[in-house]
């Protein structure tokens, strides 16, 4: 399955057409999608239907792709984007400055996840953040994604995830400790 | 942090299917394939339901231009005045004014008597 792709300089002016192997990008990004998706809507059922919708938006979007930022980082804006939709529509009072109260909960309710005790603490201390420092938190330091990558996938400013990304490492040590 | 090689998705706990990756991508580009080609039998009826959908908005057209088709301005016709007839109306509908006193005295008069015969 091949998305012809246009670039296009500032002035709008069509440079060069490239062609994006919808397959291969699939095939790349599949796994790493769904990892990011399913560390921000905990379960899994909820991360395939979630990555499914991704990707269909991906394809639809592909031809209008302008390059203005790298591939992978729109592709993970998608899916970003996709999660708080879904988180919006499950939960009517989901509010993303906030701690969420049912995290280990939710986590604990999915078959497909098995808390041992070498995650527990993590997942404690993980639980203790709000919402928007988790998501920066996943982002920065499990997907390993850089800070501008990370603001522009959450729309966000680089310096306020640097803000963010900093309470949160400072409160999982903390919490860490404590329990330690 | 110290904890960055230690902790991966692989073990926060996270699972999923073994073969979830391989049927998870089938399912999806399948999904985008049936997006792009709609079913046959939708392809069968679309001609139906283009054509009822010509006539439906032919109908319309019609209704439309029949009820705000732009109104002629309509000429009055002139009415000629009959003469003969305005003035035989004109006196039946007056009365003569001496006729008209003597009825008045002959029911005063009649009134009198009759208030006389009561007393």
């Amino acid at each position: 399955m091949e998305v012809v792709l246009s670039t296009f300089r500032q002035d709008n002016t069509v440079s060069s057409f490239l062609k994006i192997d919808f397959n291969r990008l699939l095939a790349t990004h599949h796994d790493r999608l769904y990892w990011m998706i399913r560390k921000i809507v905990l379960g899994h059922q909820d991360a395939q239907d979630v990555l499914q919708n991704t990707w269909i938006k991906i394809h639809m979007g592909l031809p209008g792709f302008k390059g203005e930022s790298k591939i992978e980082t729109w592709m993970f804006r998608i899916a970003y984007n996709e999660c708080m939709r879904f988180l919006k529509q499950k939960r009517h009072h989901y509010r993303i400055d906030e701690v969420d109260k049912s995290y280990l909960e939710t986590l604990s309710a999915d078959p497909y996840f098995s808390l041992a005790e070498s995650e527990q603490n993590l997942h404690k201390a993980l639980a203790t953040l709000k919402e928007k420092e988790r998501h920066v938190f996943n982002l920065k330091y499990f997907d390993v994604f850089k800070f501008s990558e990370v603001a522009v996938m959450t729309n966000s400013n680089e310096n306020s995830v640097k803000t963010l990304y900093y309470k949160a490492e400072k409160k999982i040590k903390q919490q860490l400790g404590n329990i330690g | 942090m110290s904890h960055k090689k230690e902790f991966t998705h692989k073990n926060l706990g996270y699972k999923r299917p073994e073969d979830h990756s391989a049927v998870s991508k089938k399912h999806i580009l399948q999904l985008i394939q049936a997006e792009q080609s709609p079913p046959r039998r939708r392809l069968l009826k679309s001609p139906w339901v283009a054509l009822s959908g010509v006539a439906a908005s032919l109908l319309l057209l019609f209704f439309f231009t029949q009820t705000n088709a732009p109104q002629q301005p309509v000429q009055p016709v002139q009415v000629e005045e009959d003469a003969f007839v305005t003035s035989l109306l004109m006196e039946t509908l007056l009365l003569d004014e001496t006729q008209l006193d003597q009825a008045i005295q002959e029911a005063l008069l009649e009134n009198f008597e009759n208030d006389l015969a009561l007393n």
